[in-house]
């Protein structure tokens, strides 16, 4: 046998093993009846969005509701409104803001709708929100944005999706730019011989984030957060009235720390100042969300406290 | 991390009699690096090989790459740096087209500039193992002075931003270009 023989067979054995082992098209193993992946378990903002959009609570503002400072909250990758529940209930005590929580297209559905979900239809809920508060003649918006939804965010702002004279402050909690697993920049060449990701979710987070991760959800994932590094890295200017404050855990499994000195680099206001960036000593990702973990310590309870705190204060 | 650079130095120093004969090459060029999802850190290379050490078909090299002449260059992009001492098996040694398998170990940093203090908890420095398989072909008419090599790499270890550098990927393409100066 010569080596043309060989690296041929070589190529056959490769091919017939991927294809092999690859389960494009199956679904994977969804427990109706616990899992968000069903078509049991949805998303209640789908069900009850009074509950949850203001536009939708409120149709017809008074002027004094118009005064008073709305901010929109978008979750990340998978999840749900859930992430900022404990915000939205925070913010209830006094009532001296009004949140929106925007649910993210193909989120909170079906793992069907995931799978074909574009990062720009994920965006697309919160600019929906922010045009519809916009053209009721909210005063005051402001967006909180967790893990992926940072760079949704972001995206927005550096494109001009939105109407960025109408935007006050951004608050980003853990936003991702750069994964902390590397591997997701492999997705496009190893994602369709693994078809999903199978994730390890605590108790109670069962129906609130999604459990198996279509490889096409993380190619979107994977292609946002490439595109946001690299407009960063082009430099991004903000107007003088949107200030933006970052959040952002020393140690977290899902986003680099990294990607807090990548926003600090690349972000700057036109009148050439900086960005406020808070670096905070937690091992959670998203760490203003501890409802539903089966651990968190007192420490992590003043994290989410002093946020919440922050953002209350800074909107106000 | 201090350990294994005075012992590669030490390993270097002691192989360099060995190569300082009359039967040595000296190649020195440019590399562009860049990590699968992540920056180019571009630099430079020299490697040395002996006919006394498998007839020069073992390469011994070191490297030096920054983002400063890559991503960082005309960005916002963070200074990155990398040093790696490299040892190389060249196969079809006296041919136009040599495949080579290469081992490299070394060492990642990260400067956060000015905002250095802010970014205290986080990691500067991690070490480099990686295995880069790849090809050398001689340019024509460069008399087997001139040549290209191109290969890929898996970095045994990568970053995930507080055991290891998040600037740190896993795989990466690197194209040389390697002059033989003796």
């Amino acid at each position: 046998m010569n080596y043309r023989n060989i690296l041929h067979s070589i190529g056959v054995f490769i091919l017939m093993t991927t294809v092999g082992c690859s389960k494009e098209g199956a679904m994977p193993p969804i427990n109706e009846t616990l899992d968000l992946d069903g078509r049991i378990i949805n998303d209640s903002s789908l069900l009850y969005p009074k509950l949850y959009l203001l536009s939708a609570a409120i149709e017809n503002p008074k002027p004094a509701d118009l005064k008073k400072p709305v901010i929109i909250l978008a979750h990340g990758f998978s999840a749900t409104t859930f992430e900022w529940q404990e915000f939205k209930e925070y913010s209830q005590i006094t009532k001296d803001f009004y949140t929106s929580q925007v649910l993210l297209g193909a989120h909170g559905r079906d793992y069907v709708d995931f799978k074909n979900g574009t990062w720009e239809q994920w965006q697309s809920p919160i600019v929906e929100e922010f045009n519809k508060l916009s053209a009721l003649g909210y005063e005051n918006i402001n967006i909180a944005a967790s893990s992926t939804g940072c760079p949704l965010v972001l995206d927005m702002l550096q494109k001009q999706k939105i109407d960025l004279a109408q935007l006050r402050k951004v608050y980003f909690v853990d936003p991702v730019v750069v994964p902390s697993n590397k591997t997701l920049s492999l997705i496009p060449a190893i994602g369709p011989a693994l078809d999903y990701v199978e994730t390890t979710m605590e108790k109670g987070e069962n129906g609130y984030w999604y459990k198996y991760r279509p490889y096409q959800a993380l190619e979107q994932l994977n292609e946002v957060t490439q595109l946001v590094r690299k407009e960063l890295e082009e430099g991004i200017v903000l107007p003088k009235n949107i200030q933006l404050v970052v959040y952002k855990s020393l140690k977290d499994g899902t986003a680099d720390p990294v990607s807090a000195a990548l926003l600090k680099r690349g972000i700057h206001s036109i009148d050439g100042g900086n960005i406020d960036v808070v670096m905070v000593n937690s091992q959670l990702h998203v760490f203003t969300r501890l409802r539903g973990r089966n651990e968190f310590s007192n420490d992590d309870i003043k994290n989410q406290q002093f946020v919440f705190n922050q953002i209350k204060i800074g909107v106000l | 991390m201090r350990k294994i650079f005075v012992l590669l130095f030490a390993f270097f120093a002691a192989i360099m009699p060995t190569l300082a004969q009359d039967n040595y090459h000296f190649n020195s060029g440019i590399r562009f690096k860049k990590y699968a999802g992540f920056y180019w850190t571009n630099g430079v290379s020299v490697n040395a090989s002996s006919s006394k050490i498998s007839n020069h078909s073992v390469q011994f090299g070191f490297s030096f790459g920054s983002s400063l002449m890559g991503s960082a260059m005309t960005s916002n992009a963070l200074s990155t740096y990398e040093t790696e001492f490299s040892v190389a098996k060249f196969y079809r040694i006296n041919k136009k087209v040599q495949p080579f398998l290469k081992l490299n170990f070394g060492a990642a940093f990260v400067s956060y500039g000015e905002d250095a203090e802010l970014f205290s908890g986080l990691p500067t420095a991690m070490k480099l193992c990686s295995f880069e398989p790849g090809v050398s072909i001689e340019i024509p008419k460069s008399n087997k002075h001139l040549m290209l090599q191109i290969s890929g790499g898996y970095n045994l270890f990568y970053g995930d931003g507080y055991t290891g550098l998040g600037t740190v990927y896993p795989i990466y393409g690197l194209i040389g270009m390697m002059y033989q100066l003796n």
